[in-house]
């Protein structure tokens, strides 16, 4: 499945009644996915001899996609910069191994999972780090009493909220287990299918169809409780 | 299927990664269960809100310091491209020089190797040459006076130079030798530097080195004595006479070859050393003559010098190495007819 299919898809499950806007969205898609993906081949070439330019441009255009991926999987802005920065000279390194078999994409997604992997596990070496587990409370809640945390954004009551809520779900998001945080953040922020997300993570589709659907309802009730309703 | 089955497939539905059988199951369930819908609804929207984060924003300067590590990286690997660079187009010349080199040394080997083997016997054992002074072996008082050497005047020029001649059979180890030692001996000033009535304590066993340097000239001395001093011998003291029969670590002897041709001598030494179960272990060539040194055992040397006559007319310089088996070196000087009489 192609990066096309899969912005498709991804927006089948937003609107599966099919609307003519989404439609109409997904054909703009397509047209622009392939255009990504021709550029990325042309830029993967050019990078391979030694273009240091056309590698910057690759870095760019992902560099925002892996930073989420990272940030979303550590939990920690600092550590999530250091670890694409990590995962664009590792994949400058290894550019020559880069046969082209996958979309380029997807084998930088790879390293930058392994790479958040490794530095997931020292910083729970480092130290004993407490995930959040998802029958304990939500910090900054006790006895179902919320605390309002401090809000950096506009004063409009309803960012206000918009704004809640995301750190709330990023809260429920770094409580799960690595191992299922990482097949959520791939199916639900990068929008990979199970396969894809299968074939990154070194699974079996089973065990990602199992894992996605563990998280979810680990979130949804992590949601239900830090948010009353969902 | 039941409740649980069924919401356990929800999350797979909303990613529509359900096969058509599956997909209708659900949905024909969902048509009768408004519990299964209000999860997948609540699921819907949870899917929802994890999506409505979107993506972050990288910090501004990510870019460029990637591109700065990049950087740094390409321009230490093109440093260290271009030392393998050197590197490659040096080898082969390096190569070439180590090689010319090789020859070349194993070239001068061989040309000079043959002066190389050549050892020049210690100028004490041949018994020409400058004089070298040794330290004589510590003996008790009477020993030394044993050890005296014999006025010059008294010993034959030629004698002195030649030794006894060899007659191919019947020799006694008793028989008297040159008078070499002489030069090897300290003279009498060296000797009474030494304390009137002091008399050093007896000397161990002598070493292997030591064996080449003063105690070959004591023998010979005593040697030369053991005529005259027969009866003194006789006399001597019991700590003398374990001193004498104190087995000796290599046992030498030096023999004087007097031959027509000293090319056909070597190889009848080397030869009849064969025949004797020893070998030659040195050369030592010289313009009309040289030496040879051969190693064999005690019990053959009697057969050997006996064969040694044969090949010319053979003097023996020091006595027969006194009894007991083990190895003897005899150290052979190959004079031509000519030199000699000349």
């Amino acid at each position: 499945m192609n990066i096309t299919e899969r912005k498709e898809r991804a927006l089948g499950i937003m609107g599966n009644e099919g609307t003519k806007s989404f439609r109409w969205l997904s054909s703009m898609i397509r047209e622009k996915c392939g255009d990504i993906v021709d550029d990325d081949t042309r830029l993967v070439s050019a990078a391979r001899k030694g273009d240091q330019a056309a590698f910057e441009s690759l870095v760019e255009r992902h560099q925002a996609r892996m930073f989420t991926l990272a940030f979303r999987i550590l939990g920690n802005y600092d550590d999530a910069a250091e670890v694409t920065q990590d995962a664009f000279v590792a994949a400058w390194r290894a550019l020559g191994t880069f046969r082209g078999d996958s979309l380029f994409s997807t084998w930088l997604t790879r390293i930058t999972v392994n790479l958040s992997r490794n530095r997931l596990q020292q910083t729970r070496t480092r130290s004993s780090r407490e995930a959040f587990s998802m029958d304990e409370p939500f910090p900054g809640c006790e006895d179902n009493r919320c605390f309002d945390p401090p809000s950096h954004g506009p004063s409009v009551q309803e960012m206000l909220e918009r704004e809640e809520i995301r750190a709330r779900v990023r809260g429920c998001i770094n409580g799960l287990e690595p191992g299922f945080r990482e097949a959520l953040v791939l199916r639900d922020v990068q929008e990979y299918s199970y396969a894809e997300i299968g074939a990154i993570l070194g699974l079996g589709e089973g065990t990602v169809k199992s894992r996605i659907s563990r998280a979810r309802d680990g979130i949804r009730g992590c949601l239900k409780r830090v948010l009353g309703d969902i | 299927m039941d409740h649980a089955g069924i919401r356990e497939m929800l999350s797979a539905y909303l990613d529509g990664e359900l096969t058509p059988g599956e997909r209708s199951l659900i949905e024909d369930h969902l048509k009768t269960c408004p519990e299964c819908g209000d999860a997948l609804r609540e699921l819907r929207r949870t899917v929802e809100h994890i999506r409505e984060l979107g993506e972050e924003t990288p910090p501004p300067w990510l870019t460029r310091r990637v591109m700065a590590r990049i950087q740094e990286e390409a321009t230490r690997e093109k440093a260290l491209k271009r030392r393998f660079l050197h590197l490659r187009r040096r080898l082969p010349l390096q190569a070439a020089a180590l090689v010319f080199l090789s020859v070349t040394v194993y070239m001068v080997y061989r040309t000079v190797s043959p002066e190389m083997k050549v050892v020049v016997p210690p100028v004490a054992e041949m018994g020409d040459g400058p004089v070298t002074r040794t330290t004589p072996p510590a003996l008790p008082s009477r020993e030394r006076e044993l050890s005296r050497p014999v006025p010059e005047a008294k010993v034959p020029e030629k004698e002195k130079e030649t030794g006894a001649p060899l007659s191919p059979k019947g020799r006694s180890p008793a028989l008297p030798t040159s008078h070499e030692p002489a030069a090897v001996l300290p003279d009498k000033k060296g000797r009474d530097e030494q304390a009137p009535g002091f008399a050093p304590p007896p000397s161990p066993a002598p070493m292997a080195g030591q064996e080449n340097a003063s105690p070959p000239a004591y023998r010979e001395r005593r040697g030369v004595d053991q005529g005259e001093d027969r009866g003194k011998e006789e006399k001597a003291t019991p700590a003398m006479r374990t001193k004498a029969a104190a087995p000796a670590l290599r046992e030498e002897m030096r023999v004087l070859l007097v031959v027509d041709d000293a090319h056909d001598a070597y190889r009848e030494i080397g030869r009849i050393a064969g025949l004797c179960g020893g070998a030659a272990v040195r050369w030592e060539v010289r313009d009309r003559g040289g030496v040879a040194r051969v190693r064999l055992e005690r019990e053959r040397l009697g057969e050997f010098l006996d064969l040694l006559g044969e090949v010319g007319e053979a003097r023996r310089k020091t006595p027969l190495p006194s009894g007991g088996g083990g190895a003897v070196y005899v150290t052979i000087t190959v004079e031509t007819e000519g030199r000699t009489g000349g």
